[in-house]
């Protein structure tokens, strides 16, 4: 029996992928598993090679992905010619019978790179690059167990089953994959049933007749070939789990943490956050209605911002979600919201740039953008969330500080983080506190938006008794243009000096964390969704003699010099190693901006897949060994 | 069927839209895997007709290409035997695609 599991499934894009993958996590949750798995999927509506990854553990929460992979479960052949090096030796893998006579050549979805290739690879094999052929060596070559299904028959049993026309039941047709996966790790069938009920729970009958199908091939394939991979009992005990996505956690937060007002454009990896908030946007405690949340599709970014700030303005808690080419549009907003101190909160999800880039692809690379993004000097705070945990209690925290240093907050996240899966206990909401900052009601005519007297001003809002004005000029107390040279020095060092006071009041140990042994000989530092990996490589490591830890940067506006510093001064220079998924290794030239110490050795990856664990711990000791930089390109 | 003409050059012969291995067949009402020798429904799906139903749609889709099809010159590098004269309507598609760009 398998404590863990890494399984691949594939097929092509908007062909019930994404479903499936669904119901397999549900599945395995209901089943007190701790599941990580990412999709990875073409920027293409419908028919590119799409892929999920699962990390499936019985003892903890996995936190990352890694290769090889023991089961490969194949919609179509593309999958198969993509994935089929991935398998562990021993590994199994499952697909349709009737494509085994399929070629590169008669796979015209596939990029031409990776057909280049492949044609190398199967020359170099000696096969004739048949899927035949293919699974034919890495059954004698790899010991891989094959397990060939014959989709279309599955098809038209279940048709008859469920009397159902063969092109109706033909829509099922990705549910031979969780019915694959299911029997070949002894995932129980009731923990399927729960499952498709709960995708479908307002569709019963698609819930029944995905079922039949399922269960047919689940049969078959225990029959067959037994549970090869059967997975060790859950020994894990939550009380209560939840299923979520980057998006999700990050939707609830901003629900808990009071958001009235949420603006996006459509951009993938972000709009799904909003998506989930427009669903939810009825608010009820207990059948009691306390509000709602306005989710606002605007025309496009720079309406997104502007409405933004204009709902913060009133006293909304207002936030918008985007990406990079989203937030390109968002600058000047940006630097509207500093000169007039509003409270707005921007939910960054980046991915591969610049311009379009690779839209469904993950990345780190706008770190430096989001810090110094827009003309002229003003202060922002940037956080960076490393898990869907922390994404939760940095959402909230997002509004606590845009409220309380009145300026905006930027919340990195990325495409990793958005578009992973993973089970987790529910957050404890106990230490959750909501501070709305400096407010001010009844200042009447007298009331003074941006007085002087003090660095952060009471805030009042629009529609209260306070008159106020609001412009992009430099503005005096009032906030009516003013140029004179005495008012634009206090009034610019008023602006600057609250980072000054953020980076005083907040504690540094909430914006680094520092994981490992006290007397580690090795540091990795990194932000963001490399803390999952890192994590694991730690671990890895130890088991190797190399005695490791991880500095985890968490807010990198105001930045944590002091303790980064004292950390840092702690080891041999060339034991510090960055670990990130762009290619200046941009964190650490944040470092050494705000420190003055330089970092000199580098591990990235700005290939637009996540940094495996397998790759990670290689590229550690490569530079143990005594390279500067390595740069990281596993995964399809 | 006096010659031996397989079922793939049928109008019946609708081909899975993203699995183009799966194929069905609209009037038996059944999963053909693999092209066979054609039964007495057969009927042909010519290069005229494909031309007519190119000029009535205003294209044409090859599904093993994931490419539509929108004039003459480009339908002669297809396969027509990926080019389906109809579709599968999936009502639920929406569920599967990406929610922006």
């Amino acid at each position: 029996m398998f404590n863990r599991l890494s399984i691949i499934i594939g097929g092509p894009q908007g062909a019930g992928l994404e479903t499936s993958a669904q119901i397999l996590t549900y599945s395995l949750a209901y089943l007190r598993y701790g599941v990580i798995s990412d999709r990875e999927y073409f920027s293409n509506i419908k028919g590119r090679h799409s892929y999920v990854h699962f990390n499936i553990s019985s003892e903890q929460i996995p936190t990352s992905l890694t290769y090889p992979v023991q089961l490969i479960a194949a919609l179509d052949h593309e999958t198969v010619f993509t994935h089929f090096d991935s398998l562990e030796e021993g590994g199994v893998i499952t697909y349709d019978v009737f494509t085994e006579e399929k070629t590169l050549d008669t796979t015209p979805s596939m990029e031409e790179d990776l057909k280049i290739r492949l044609r190398k690879i199967f020359k170099e094999l000696g096969i004739d690059g048949s899927i035949k052929s293919l699974v034919r060596y890495i059954s004698e070559d790899k010991k891989i167990h094959s397990v060939p299904l014959n989709y279309s028959e599955i098809i038209n049993e279940a048709a008859k089953k469920l009397v159902l026309p063969a092109s109706q039941a033909a829509r099922y047709v990705s549910s031979i994959i969780i019915g694959a996966v299911s029997g070949l790790t002894n995932v129980k069938k009731k923990a399927i049933e729960y499952s498709l009920a709960r995708r479908f729970y307002d569709r019963p009958e698609l819930a029944q007749q995905n079922k039949v199908i399922v269960e047919t091939v689940y049969d078959k394939v225990v029959r067959e070939h037994g549970p090869i991979l059967e997975l060790a009992p859950s020994k894990l005990n939550h009380r209560e789990m939840m299923i979520v996505s980057g998006n999700d956690i990050v939707a609830m937060a901003k629900t808990v943490g009071g958001v009235r007002f949420q603006s996006y454009y459509p951009i993938t990896p972000a709009a799904d956050e909003s998506f989930t908030i427009e669903s939810y946007e009825k608010l009820e405690v207990d059948g009691l209605e306390i509000g709602s949340i306005l989710v606002l599709q605007t025309e496009d970014e720079i309406a997104a911002i502007t409405s933004a700030i204009g709902a913060a303005l009133t006293g909304a808690r207002a936030s918008t979600s985007t990406s990079g080419p989203g937030f390109s549009l968002m600058v000047e907003g940006l630097g509207w919201a500093g000169m007039n101190e509003a409270p707005v909160v921007i939910t960054y999800y980046q991915r591969g740039g610049p311009s379009t880039g690779l839209p469904t692809r993950g990345s780190q690379s706008d770190l430096l953008f989001t810090l110094y993004a827009s003309h002229g000097e003003f202060p922002r705070i940037v956080l960076a969330s490393g898990d869907h945990l922390e994404a939760f209690y940095d959402a909230i925290e997002a509004f606590n500080l845009a409220e309380r240093y009145q300026t905006p907050v930027i919340h990195l996240l990325d495409k990793f983080l958005a578009n992973s899966i993973v089970t987790l206990p529910v957050p404890d909401l106990s230490n959750i506190n909501i501070d709305r900052g400096l407010i001010i009601h009844n200042g009447g005519a007298d009331y003074k938006r941006f007085n002087l007297s003090t660095t952060i001003s009471p805030r009042a809002f629009i529609g209260s008794n306070c008159i106020m004005w609001y412009t992009g000029d430099e503005h005096n107390e009032l906030g009516h243009i003013d140029e004179d040279p005495e008012n634009r020095e206090k009034m610019y060092r008023k602006r600057m000096e609250k980072i000054k006071i953020a980076d005083e009041e907040i504690p540094e140990e909430k914006r680094l964390t520092y994981y490992g042994p006290e007397d580690a000989d090795v540091l990795l530092v990194g932000w963001g969704f490399v803390k999952g990996v890192a994590l694991d490589a730690l671990k890895t490591l130890a088991v190797k003699g190399i005695r490791t830890a991880y500095l985890h940067i968490r807010m990198f506006s105001p930045f944590p010099s002091k303790s980064v510093e004292k950390l840092l001064e702690r080891f041999d220079k060339s034991k510090v190693i960055t670990v990130e998924h762009n290619y200046l290794a941009q964190a650490g030239k944040a470092i050494l901006i705000n420190t003055g110490v330089r970092i000199t050795k580098e591990v990235v990856k700005y290939t637009g897949r996540p940094i495996y664990l397998n790759e990670l711990v290689d590229g550690v000791l490569k530079i143990l060994k005594g390279e500067d930089r390595v740069v990281l390109t596993y995964g399809p | 069927m006096g010659e031996s003409v397989e079922c793939n050059k049928c109008l019946h012969f609708t081909v899975h839209p993203s699995y183009p291995y799966i194929v069905i067949c609209v009037d038996l009402g059944q999963v053909v895997a693999q092209p066979r020798e054609a039964c007495r429904n057969y009927v042909s799906k010519t290069w005229d007709r494909l031309i007519k139903q190119l000029s009535e749609s205003g294209f044409l889709y090859c599904v093993e290409c994931s490419r539509p099809i929108f004039n003459e010159e480009e339908l002669r590098k297809h396969k027509t035997e990926f080019i389906p004269f109809e579709f599968f309507t999936d009502e639920v598609a929406y569920e599967e695609a990406p929610s922006g760009d």
